[in-house]
């Protein structure tokens, strides 16, 4: 029977006991220090599952994010946090960012939490690739507010270049990025937009050595696939569980491309049938992909914590290193 | 219905007292009594009612001081609804959303103690009650159970519609339905709008129904078909951009206008309210226009949310005032 490897993407939910942390470090009553001792020991007890259900490839859970587009505020300058907007369709919400100024690399704090996340994967034993995340250029100018650019191309354009020089600097122990690009499939994107999407790729990852994974997630519109695969990374992640109509389609482009399939849905508590799951990504490498990743589909802050462990170790069936 | 021209109301919630939080506690370590609770839920109410009563507000609720979540209250007592744990909504806000696993139905009244008990209390007969709405329940659940989500949300509307019904017999005279979501999926807002009708079908009561926060271009077209009375929006917060749209779509209901920012803790001026009234009216006649903040207070400290109100009974007062001085001078 074939194993698939499976790869963990984007943020694990944050319990409400940290939650509850964070809230007494905002309003200054516990110090700093205690807020990201809580962290890592709630980011080790993520490590310790993902290694257990054998996970290739992982994040570090993105505990101490807010949401996804706060990530950004660790690695650029120039930006605000603005008003809370819903992120897609979810009953989850995120703080816009208000660009204010030009946008530029802030290396030190984002790859001090890299270096962290290295030695505590290191403690906990968990020997599989541990990911970097970042926001995709187009999803990040299409979920801020920018107050600063003459145009959203020149948005674009000088966020690929800035977080190019950050890429470039990963600590060594990081050796891959995510890159998290779910608008590429958005309605209404215009155009031009979607047209200079390749350079924007080309600057974001010339010079980058580690492996790129391209993630979406929640919709899957098919016309814009060939331009997703377009572009310069090494494997293209969509949500297939929330896109079954189109896998058809899909299989057909996929051919000799490594492709991450997100098979757990984290939008809904109905626990994946494993048959269902083996059958769909069988069915992948049949139609002629190079490899298949699989895990979940999307960002996990949107179903209860128990529900993810569930779910998670659902992949262990299929799956493992 | 005896209300001065352009009524004060609230959206429904309002920050639950201190002491109230700390009685839930208590309880939750079982070192109180439920009837320890009850009672604590009551006094709560008769709170929230004289901090309305004091700003000056026309149309006042209880606070929705005995509900935890707009969600979960409700799924709490319909059958068909399981509870896996919390999930964040953002930040480090969470609400428990429930799971949809059999099929939805009316069991028994979920807030009639609640409406009378508000109506023992209240210094008005035109006091508001407020339910969540068909979509919104079932947008805010997991399906686990139905085939789709329009089967899952006209089940809803079915048990929603009975519920509203015991509130009517109870006397409640306005009721305002919650949809926030209703306009979260362009697709659905169609049968959405049907679904919210089926819920109050056939109730013989002052109706209202609340949306706030997203894109209300997905929600327009639709909203002189949703039968109701009035439709209150989150205005302030998007510098009453949202009203040049309404007017397009040719908006006939009563406009509940909201005026105070509930995300802020900056408290607008009494001043600010009336010319932001003002600009209201340059749209909608002031017969057809209500005034309420953006959405529930809830999230506010109460001292602050207290003064929100306070300066939007007394932005109201000024800009009847000028409204007078206009039909005087002419």
């Amino acid at each position: 029977m074939i194993k698939f490897r499976i790869s963990i993407i984007g943020s694990y939910p944050r319990s409400p006991s940290l939650g509850k942390v964070f809230s007494r470090f905002r309003a200054g009553k516990v110090s700093k220090d205690i807020l990201e001792k809580e962290v890592m020991r709630r980011e080790s007890t993520f490590l310790s599952l993902v290694k257990d259900i054998g996970a290739h490839y992982s994040t570090d859970g993105l505990l101490r994010w807010d949401d996804l587009l706060d990530v950004t505020f660790s690695y650029l300058s120039g930006q605000e946090k603005g008003e809370l907007m819903r992120f897609f369709d979810n009953n989850f919400y995120y703080r816009k960012p208000v660009i204010k100024d030009r946008l530029r690399a802030r290396l030190e704090e984002y790859l001090s939490y890299l270096q962290g996340d290295i030695e505590l994967a290191k403690q906990v034993g968990y020997t599989g690739t541990l990911k970097a995340v970042i926001v995709g250029p187009l999803t990040y100018s299409l979920l801020s507010d920018n107050q600063y650019y003459e145009t959203v191309e020149e948005l674009i354009m000088s966020y690929s270049a800035e977080v190019n020089s950050v890429l470039k600097n990963l600590p060594r122990g990081i050796n891959a990025v995510e890159i998290h690009e779910p608008s590429i499939f958005a309605k209404g994107v215009k155009t031009s937009l979607l047209d200079r999407l390749k350079d924007a790729y080309q600057t974001l990852l010339s010079g980058v050595q580690v492996e790129k994974h391209l993630i979406t997630y929640f919709y899957i519109n098919s016309s814009r696939i060939d331009l997703l695969l377009s572009l310069p990374v090494d494997v293209y992640g969509f949500d297939i569980i929330e896109n079954m109509n189109i896998l058809g389609v899909l299989y057909r482009k996929v051919k000799e491309r490594r492709v991450f399939l997100g098979v757990l849905d984290t939008r809904n508590t109905k626990i994946e049938r494993v048959s269902t799951i083996r059958r769909v990504v069988e069915k992948a490498r049949e139609k002629g992909a190079s490899e298949v990743l699989i895990g979940n589909a999307a960002p996990m802050d949107f179903i209860p914590e128990a529900v993810v462990i569930k779910k998670l170790k659902l992949l262990k069936k299929i799956g493992g290193a | 219905m005896e209300l001065p021209l352009l009524p004060t109301t609230v959206i429904g919630s309002y920050p639950r007292p201190k002491w109230l939080r700390e009685v839930i506690a208590l309880r939750k370590a079982g070192r109180i009594s439920e009837d320890d609770l009850k009672e604590a839920f009551n006094d709560a109410a008769v709170t929230v009612m004289r901090d309305h009563l004091i700003a000056g507000i026309d149309v006042p609720t209880d606070g929705e001081v005995k509900r935890d979540e707009m969600v979960e209250f409700f799924a709490e007592r319909l059958k068909g609804f399981k509870f896996y744990g919390p999930v964040r909504v953002w930040g480090t806000a969470y609400y428990r959303k429930p799971s949809v696993v059999d099929k939805i139905e009316y069991v028994r009244p979920m807030l009639l103690d609640e409406v009378e008990f508000t109506k023992s209390i209240s210094y008005t007969p035109n006091f508001k009650v407020t339910i969540t709405g068909p979509y919104t329940m079932g947008y805010w659940s997991y399906n686990e159970y139905y085939k789709s989500r329009r089967d899952m949300v006209f089940d809803l509307a079915k048990a929603i519609n009975s519920e509203i019904r015991s509130l009517v017999d109870a006397g409640a005279k306005i009721i305002q339905v919650d949809e926030p979501a209703i306009h979260s999926t362009k697709d659905e807002v169609p049968w959405a709008i049907e679904a919210v009708n089926e819920s109050i079908k056939g109730i013989n009561a002052k109706l209202m129904v609340h949306i706030c926060y997203g894109d209300y271009k997905l929600v327009a077209p639709y909203l002189n078909d949703l039968k109701v009375d009035q439709i209150n929006f989150a205005l302030k917060i998007y510098d009453y951009k949202p009203l040049k749209l309404l007017k397009e779509v040719g908006f006939e209901k009563e406009l509940g206008a909201g005026v105070i920012d509930v995300h802020n803790k900056r408290v607008e001026s009494p001043e600010e309210v009336q010319k932001d009234l003002m600009t209201i009216l340059r749209y909608f006649p002031p017969e057809k226009v209500w005034v309420n903040p953006d959405c529930g207070l809830k999230l506010q400290p109460r001292k602050i949310a207290f003064e929100k109100m306070v300066s939007m009974v007394n932005g109201t007062r000024l800009a009847r005032e000028e409204l007078k001085k206009g039909e005087n001078r002419k």
